[in-house]
């Protein structure tokens, strides 16, 4: 078996190339690694049987030189990417024997690349959720553990299926989405890479909406050229997809030999004032002097408005998601709960197909919508959208990048957060300006707290500069103290 | 500002999602502290701005009249919990 | 042109507790004429096997997105410039949120705050002549729904979605019809329109039209009185009746002592009453807003000017035409306007021809004919020129009116030409002297008593015309039969 903890996916496709080792002998390291990591909860379906069919036919184009850019490299899909012919649940109960006959444009490409799906990976229940809890499958347990304690701490969410199954070298890229943050909160807790390239940038066709207005897909991954690669792959324009940004996709790679002097980096004024913990603030420090030793100029910046974005984001996304789920009924696909009239019918299905998060975000989504209310709510709601989005492009006129923590704290315990909805919220205080600019940003692994637990630096461009992102993301991984995977505590023998 | 039980009740019908006696209250309380939260964004002033409902700034592109989809029936029937003679089945509706 | 308190109301309803004033607003869904659906590539045809039409974004599969249909948006910027409106560049789609089984996606893409196109105005000619003007409030895109089927089996209801998505433009009038009569020359008027644009098919067997009837009654000069709406009525005929059933029994509550209270209500065609189906109360919460999976449509002056180019002559302008060009009177130039086929037809005919003959042909025989083989004009065994011949034959003095209209009957038949018909039966008119006088001398002969009796009541003079032309096979000139008659007999 070969030693999947120390590849990564340049690595991979490095070797696959020289023929150090097959597809399918890296698939099937893949597999037993997964067989041996059911404590994690990562996976909710696996594809194991296809994905050694695949291995072959891989190493057959490899042979013949007929390989694509990543050919027979194995990959997590999070089970929001509708896969042809695979269960795709978004980890909810309403659809947990769906399976599309379609395959998502993300996916698509990805597996036209030449990747081989290893399975569906876990989320929180449709993607709502910053701690992988709401999940119909249950937790999804971190690898990483605070120095000298057994306590299971959550992966992130929602896509911590994805970043605990990169972390845990349980494939060496995974898919991943991002709402809010949910890309890269997980990545921060699990010492990953999560990127979320602009939107518009990655197709959303196919992929289980929760708020469409904000939803992007990116990937997750071990380190900044794996994520460039694997951008490259994903993204392009989709006429699908009628958000979908008609703009050429460079050669993200082309970034590695590009210089930071001279360059300028924004520090958001208003993020200092945050709540964060003490290591958090001393690791943006810290972070802040590597680049000013690299020549880079650091200007302190203004977004007046970003603090108001977590209470505008929870208008706008649930009023988006109340609206996007409720073609969960119960009559064309999915769950259906059987009710004496139609109403009953409506009504238990979704009551039963739901969870509480869920329904709470449906509720809420709801009554902001809802008449009398409306004005007072989204609609406000969509004009600070408007203010958050001119701080950012006020800021990109003197900045080429905008320097800041990922979360607010490292990795928390299961079920310490799950029973106070705005305790959870809070975790994506950093990320969700973000989103509802549509900027691209990316979390990069940028130290260890006082525990032993991963810290997440994040860098945010203009649109549709993701370059940038790789660029300066470089000198974080460059610069910080070396980040050990976690070891195997979790392994069944 | 909270909310009351009744539009709770009232936006759980708009959603068409049951909810129980307990979990109305519980409801009650979570949202209403979301609510009080929310309204945070009264500090802000917005007089004057354009409500932004994308973050692209460009516009629709329209696609061709070209009939290139449909006759899935099989696709479209597979994940169905009901169906017969090609129909979606569902309990009588009464207009 | 606010003419909402009017004081002399053009139409009331008397009732011994006096007058009453008839109020209705439609909004009309006509279904666009297009290839594909309005946000997805299935067929927009009609009909079809259950589910075949579907595509996986007309079923709301989980992940499927809209695009937009760009024939749909000319079609509905075509009908905004037929109906003389504003046409909005720039639109947004919204999402009209609520729950049916036929509503797949749970929503409707509509169009709310920024509909395609703004205000304009139809003119409708009513029966004595006279014209109404009936504004047009908006008109808007959106997607028609899938079909709900009760009667195939008692406990449920059956769904199809081959309708979901397809393309239609809902026009909402404001409150300017005053009477049942009125709203149905209206919608007959509105479709003629669209016909001619060929913007909808304005079939309302097959759904293609359907109109949303708001009424309300009133005393004459009082404010607007509360609406009740009438949903989903498909035929001209019903619309009639929807009005005056539902204004009556509004004038019946009121006259009872009863408020109207805001509701929707259904028309039953097998009573020809309206009932209740939900009160304002129970009333839907929409929840519109704009469709986070479409951006606003953003419409270039080019796209709009290239649509005009391609603009046809809409029937009013028609009808000014030919009252003009062919000095045909009102009535005349309304039927051939109303249909695009029939002013057509007519100009073929009575190019070089008396126009006033060519409609009289045309309205008279050529319809009667078609409407008893339940033909359309365009199926007319009689083509326009073949009719026009025949014509000619009549002011040639080869036909009388009476052989023109056998021939006719046997062009019908044999699709044959008027000429042809002619020449190969003999059937064109007797009008040399001679012949004509050879047959009245025949008659005069056989009832020598009638002529006694003729010359006392001149009246008589008619009778002996008839049965010469009865003998002649119809085929002797009237006129020349009557100066003969009259000169035998001595008057």
């Amino acid at each position: 078996m070969i030693d999947v903890r120390v590849l990564d996916l340049s690595s991979i496709r490095d070797s696959l190339k020289k023929g150090d080792f097959t597809s399918k002998e890296l698939v099937k390291s893949y597999i037993e690694r997964i067989e041996g990591s059911s404590k994690l909860n990562t996976y909710n379906t696996t594809t194991f049987e296809q994905a050694l069919d695949r291995a072959e036919i891989s190493d057959g184009k490899i042979k013949k030189n007929e390989a694509g850019p990543l050919e027979g490299i194995p990959i997590g899909i999070k089970d929001l990417f509708c896969t042809q012919g695979v269960k795709t649940t978004a980890s909810s109960k309403i659809l947990e024997n769906f399976i599309p006959s379609y395959e998502s444009t993300v996916t698509e490409n990805l597996f036209k690349s030449g990747m081989i799906m290893l399975g569906k990976l876990s989320n929180d229940e449709f993607a709502m959720g910053s701690s992988n809890e709401t999940s119909a499958n249950g937790a999804v347990v971190n690898p990483w553990r605070s120095r000298n304690s057994e306590k299971e701490l959550v992966p992130g969410g929602s896509s911590g299926g994805s970043s605990a199954a990169v972390a845990a070298s349980l494939c060496p890229l995974a898919t991943a989405t991002d709402t809010g943050g949910s890309i890269r909160q997980p990545a921060a807790f699990t010492g990953t890479v999560g990127l979320k390239p602009t939107y518009g940038r990655c197709s959303r066709w196919g992929i289980v909406a929760f708020a469409s207005s904000l939803d992007q897909a990116g990937p997750i991954t071990k380190t900044v050229r794996d994520s460039a690669l694997a951008l490259q792959a994903m993204a392009g324009y989709d006429n699908k997809d009628s958000t979908s940004a008609n703009i050429e996709v460079e050669n993200f790679e082309n970034y590695r030999n590009s210089n930071l002097n001279g360059m300028s980096i924004g520090i958001p004024k208003e993020f200092e004032e945050l709540d964060l913990s003490l290591d958090i603030r001393q690791n943006w420090e810290e972070a802040i002097q590597w680049y000013k030793e690299a020549g880079v100029n650091i200007k302190s910046i203004n977004l007046p408005h970003c603090k108001y974005a977590l209470p505008a984001y929870y208008i706008i996304a649930p009023a988006e998601a109340s609206s996007n789920l409720a073609r969960y009924d119960g009559v064309k696909y999915g769950k259906r709960v059987p009710g004496e009239d139609l109403d009953s019918l409506y009504k238990r299905t979704r009551a039963e197909g739901f969870g509480d998060e869920v329904k709470r975000r449906i509720l809420m989504g709801t009554y902001v919508l809802s008449a009398g209310y409306y004005d007072a709510y989204y609609l406000k709601a969509q004009k600070v959208r408007r203010l958050i989005h001119e701080d950012f492009l006020e800021a990109f006129k003197t900045v080429d990048a905008i320097l800041t923590p990922t979360t607010p704290t490292t990795a928390f315990g299961i079920g310490e957060n799950i029973s106070d909805p705005l305790k959870m919220y809070s975790n994506d205080i950093l990320t969700v300006p973000v989103n509802l600019a549509g900027l691209p940003a990316i979390s990069i692994p940028s130290g260890l707290d006082s525990s032993g637990l991963p810290m997440g630096i994040q860098l945010i461009t203009n649109h549709f500069d993701e370059k940038s992102l790789f660029k300066f993301g470089r000198l974080i991984e460059e610069s910080r103290v070396n980040i050990e995977m976690p070891t195997d505590w979790w392994i069944k023998k | 500002m909270t909310i009351s039980k009744d539009r709770i009740l009232k936006i759980a019908n708009l959603s068409k999602i049951s909810i129980s006696e307990d979990q109305i209250e519980k409801l009650e309380v979570e949202i209403s502290s979301i609510l009080n939260w929310v309204e945070t964004l009264n500090e802000v002033d917005t007089e004057n701005i354009e409500p932004m409902s994308n973050s692209l700034t460009n516009f629709l592109q329209m696609r061709e009249d070209i009939v290139n989809d449909g006759e899935k029936r099989s696709d479209i029937l597979s994940n169905s919990p009901a169906e017969d003679e090609s129909f979606f089945v569902v309990p009588k509706v009464i207009e | 042109m606010s003419e909402n308190n009017n004081r002399n109301p053009r139409f009331i309803i008397e009732s011994p507790t006096g007058d009453w004033e008839v109020v209705i607003g439609l909004e009309i869904h006509a279904q666009i004429t297009s290839n594909s659906k309005l946000f997805s590539g299935s067929s927009a045809s009609y009909g079809g096997e259950p589910m075949s039409h579907v595509s996986l974004v007309d079923a709301a599969m989980p992940g499927m997105l809209p695009v937009i249909n760009k024939q749909c948006v000319r079609q509905a910027v075509k009908t905004g410039l037929g109906l003389q409106a504003e046409i909005n560049k720039y639109s947004v789609f919204d999402r009209k949120n609520y729950f049916y089984p036929d509503l797949p996606q749970g929503y409707q893409i509509s169009q709310f705050k920024h509909p395609i196109v703004g205000e304009g105005i139809v003119k409708v000619t009513l029966k004595d002549g006279s014209d109404i003007y009936v504004r047009i409030e908006r008109l808007h895109l959106e997607q028609d729904a899938g079909k709900s089927f009760h009667d195939i089996d008692p406990q449920s209801t059956y769904i199809d979605l081959n309708r979901s998505g397809v393309a239609l433009m809902e026009i909402v009038t404001k409150p300017d019809l005053r009477s049942a009569e009125e709203a149905k020359l209206f919608v007959t008027k509105l479709r003629t329109i669209l016909r001619y644009l060929e913007t909808c098919d304005g079939n309302m067997e097959e759904g293609s039209l359907r109109a949303d009837i708001n009424v309300s009654v009133r005393r004459p000069g009082d404010e607007l009185g509360t609406r009740c709406e009438i949903k989903n009525v498909n035929s001209i005929k019903f619309i009639g009746m929807a009005i005056d059933y539902e204004s009556k029994r509004q004038i019946d509550e009121i006259e009872s002592g009863n408020e109207i209270s805001q509701e929707t209500r259904l028309f039953d065609i097998s009573t020809g009453k309206t009932r209740s189906m939900r009160s304002k109360e129970e009333a839907h919460d929409y929840r519109y807003f704009p469709d986070p999976d479409l951006l606003p449509l953003n419409l270039s002056q080019d796209f709009i000017d290239e649509i005009v180019k391609e603009l046809p002559e809409l029937p009013d302008d028609k009808k000014d035409r030919l009252m003009e060009q062919y000095k045909l009177n009102s009535y005349d130039a309304d039927i051939l306007v109303s249909d695009k086929k029939y002013a057509k037809y007519f100009e073929v005919v009575a190019k070089g021809r008396d126009p006033k003959l060519s409609v009289n042909w045309i309205s008279g025989e050529l319809f009667s004919a078609l409407n008893r083989l339940s033909l359309d004009i365009d199926q007319s065994p009689i083509t326009a020129d073949n009719l026009g011949e025949l014509i000619d034959l009549i002011i040639d003095g080869t036909l009388s009116g009476r052989l023109a209209k056998d021939v006719f009957e046997i062009m019908l038949e044999t699709q044959k030409s008027a000429k042809l018909i002619v020449n190969e039966q003999g059937m064109s008119q007797i009008t040399d002297e001679s012949s004509i006088e050879k047959l009245v001398d025949k008659i005069i002969d056989e009832n020598s008593d009638k002529v006694a009796q003729a010359k006392e009541k001149p009246k008589m003079v008619g009778w002996f015309v008839g049965q010469v032309i009865k003998e002649s096979q119809g085929k002797a000139n009237p006129s020349k039969v009557n100066e003969l008659v009259l000169k035998k007999i001595g008057l």
